[in-house]
């Protein structure tokens, strides 16, 4: 356990920069964007004194209805740093293989065995995953107080904190209102970097051959997934897939662990 | 050992500081944790307005049978939801994972998932396919195409004993151009009879199988002798659907349209260009032939030509048929201020009854989607709202005796909130595509 949390406090602290980066990435791109938003919603729709001319009534635009606005804008400020996170599900192996000084030879001779390794770089990568929803949705109230300063006041209406996570696509796909949902939709994504660590691991493991093997396995762990029945009902189709579910992650995570222990060589 | 002379800096070496190094990792956690944990404990799904249908007259153990569905458009974008005595649901994307890949089955149909309740071992497997039913026995029937033939795949189960027996039916050539498709079963004590038609873009036909389930053969097929359809005519078959009793008929309804215009407008784009819509979609020629499937004698029955509607929706209850119209003056068919309902004996071929279902009765303005289920008829009435906005206390749900019109139950949908709440909750919310499920 003691080597498991050094190693991991180390590949979080190999990341932090990165990360910070990327945080601040999105803070800045979505502020810049409401921003915008809000110019030139004020711009076309105030109202001017002493004459009918203008864009149109001029009508309360709510937080909600601003991010609703902003779709593209706010779609650049989270996908770049989720593709980077996905990225680094290649980079935090492959960096210790391709480094200028292999670093990996030393990971692959920490006292305590290499079982630790594997975990301390999942649950990295988790970590910075759910670091950043964290982030994403510390930034909501601070674009909250943004509105509320730059929006003009015949332009603001309440609006709930909900809402402004509806309005958007992209939070909302990140952020689904639902636990159940999030739930699944991160579970698939456990399930997406187990496969891709498996994969990575059988490559390090047998080269070339270790690839083609790789994409053979995962396009398995794909149609076993979708394996059903029509004879099936549906909470009996849900329980197999579950269960299939379950067994790929066990055997994911005790493929990797086997390779890391006994194949993978520098 | 060059692979010891690493320049890494000490920061990743193992032994080093104690306590600290974990500082930014217990940081990064505790912060992921009460982010997420905050945002479902306290800001997700649980603000949508939620309603409950209320008795307002006669038995409540009628409403508590029924089901709205529909779908909410509001604040928080739109979303499928039902509501019914105890409540409202929400539909969420729990079978998210589910979705993806897991059979479409007739689940949300209430009439499949009671007979998949009742009869699951039975019911595995099938969908899609016609059902009958009796107090003996219940059959299944689906149809398909081998080798340019049209073929049926009965099912027949025995509730007494819960035994089930197979048969594969022939039902003729299924040429490229023409579809088959099974239009009705019904079962009798002695027969099973599966209605099937062969239709092209120039002609349909209709064709009865019959088994007799004594011996458990297949009778003779034989052809249901139709009128020729005239020009402009379209046919509908009015069938048994397994909501009331078991009707011996099943009947055809040949009818054609003509559009009249309503005020000044004299045509649909003539409507459009004055904002008038054309509503009144009339019938010219209309004729009906009653099919009795147990001698196969087929009797043409004079309908009333002035009660009958383009809109009009027929149900078989036994002898009884009922033919339910929309208001011929309706501004919108779909929710007219009443409904014509007029009943049929088709043994005696005479009319038995007419009445009116009128929404003002019950301080409406509209009424939508007529539900026939076990000798009653289901309607929803809605009130006329205030500007736009919903008001807390929302559509009637009626129910009523469908051979004399006699009202059985009324109930409203009301917003659990406080006024207050509602004030603000319901200006910009729209319950759409309500719909009554039995």
């Amino acid at each position: 356990m003691t080597v498991y949390m050094k190693l991991l406090a180390m590949e979080v602290r190999r990341f932090r920069f990165p990360l910070a980066g990327i945080m601040l990435y999105t803070l800045l791109v979505e502020w810049i964007v409401l921003a915008q938003m809000l110019r030139s919603y004020a711009v076309r729709l105030r109202p001017r004194a002493g004459t009918q001319l203008g864009g149109g009534v001029p009508q309360p635009l709510t937080f909600a209805d601003a991010i609703g606005n902003s779709q593209r804008g706010f779609a650049l400020a989270v996908a770049i740093p989720f593709a980077v996170l996905l990225a680094y599900v290649l980079i935090i192996w492959y960096r210790d293989w391709f480094g200028k000084q292999p670093f990996i030879y030393r990971q692959l001779m920490v006292p305590g065995g290499r079982t630790p390794m594997y975990f301390a770089k999942l649950t990295a990568i988790l970590l910075f995953i759910f670091a950043m929803l964290a982030w994403q949705l510390l930034l909501m109230p601070v674009l909250q107080l943004e509105y509320a300063w730059l929006a003009p006041a015949w332009l603001k209406e309440d609006s709930l904190f909900t809402d402004a996570m509806y309005a958007s696509r992209i939070l909302e796909m990140l952020l689904p209102l639902d636990f159940a949902t999030f739930a699944a939709r991160y579970g698939i994504g456990i399930w997406l970097v187990l496969l891709v660590f498996t994969g990575i691991l059988l490559e390090r493991s047998y080269r070339i051959r270790g690839l083609i093997l790789a994409i053979f396995y995962m396009a398995l762990n794909f149609i076993a997934l979708g394996l059903t029945s029509s004879r099936l009902y549906p909470y009996e189709a849900r329980a197999l897939m579950l269960t299939i579910y379950g067994l790929e992650v066990a055997v994911a995570i005790w493929l990797s662990l086997r390779l890391i222990n006994r194949k993978v060589s520098v | 050992m060059a692979q010891l002379e690493t320049d890494q800096p000490q920061g990743v070496r193992i032994k080093k500081k104690g306590a600290a190094r974990y500082v930014l990792v217990g940081l990064l956690a505790a912060f992921a944790i009460a982010g997420i944990g905050t945002y479902y404990g306290f800001a997700s799904d649980e603000h949508l307005p939620t309603f409950h249908l209320e008795t307002v007259e006669g038995d409540p153990a009628i409403g508590d049978a029924v089901t709205l569905e529909g779908s909410y458009v509001g604040r928080r974008g739109s979303r499928a939801m039902s509501l019914d005595a105890a409540g409202t649901r929400y539909a969420s994307e729990r079978d998210y994972l589910g979705n993806l890949v897991l059979p479409k089955i007739n689940n949300n149909d209430p009439y499949y998932a009671s007979l998949i309740a009742q009869y699951r071992s039975f019911m595995r497997g099938k969908r899609n396919g016609s059902i009958d039913q009796t107090e003996e026995r219940l059959a299944y029937v689906i149809m398909y195409r081998k080798n340019n033939m049209g073929q049926v795949r009965l099912s027949v189960l025995d509730k007494t004993t819960g035994k089930s027996s197979n048969y594969r039916l022939d039902a003729g050539e299924w040429n490229d151009g023409f579809n088959m498709a099974v239009e009705d079963v019904q079962l009798d004590d002695s027969k099973i009879y599966v209605l099937v038609s062969r239709t092209s873009p120039q002609q349909s036909e209709f064709i009865m199988l019959t088994v007799d389930l004594g011996t458990g053969q297949q009778l003779p097929s034989r052809k249901v002798e139709l009128p020729q359809l005239r020009e402009g005519e379209t046919l509908r078959i009015v069938k048994d659907r397994g909501w009331g009793s078991a009707s011996p008929y099943v009947v055809f309804v040949a009818s054609s349209s003509v559009h009249d215009s309503q005020g000044d407008a004299k045509s649909a784009e003539d409507a459009d260009r004055i904002g008038k819509s054309v509503v009144n979609v009339n019938v010219g020629a209309f004729r009906s032939f009653v099919y009795r499937y147990a001698d196969g004698a087929m009797t043409t029955f004079d309908l009333d030509r002035e009660a009958h509607r383009y809109n009009s929706q027929f149900d078989l209850d036994g002898d009884t048929m009922y033919m339910i119209s929309p208001d011929s003056k309706a501004p919108n068919v779909n929710s007219p201020p009443s409904y014509d309902v007029t009943a049929y004996s088709l043994s005696k071929m005479v009319r038995t009854g007419a009445y009116a279902i009128r929404a003002s009765d019950v301080g409406a303005e509209e009424m939508l989607t007529p539900q026939f289920r076990q000798g009653r008829y289901y309607f929803m009435a809605v009130p006329k709202r205030n500007n736009g906005a919903l008001s807390r206390k929302y559509v009637f749900v009626l129910s009523v005796e469908a051979a004399t019109g006699r009202q059985l139950y009324k109930g409203q949908v009301v917003y659990d909130g406080s006024d207050g709440q509602a004030a603000s909750e319901l200006s910009l919310t729209w319950l759409n595509n309500m719909t009554i499920q039995l």
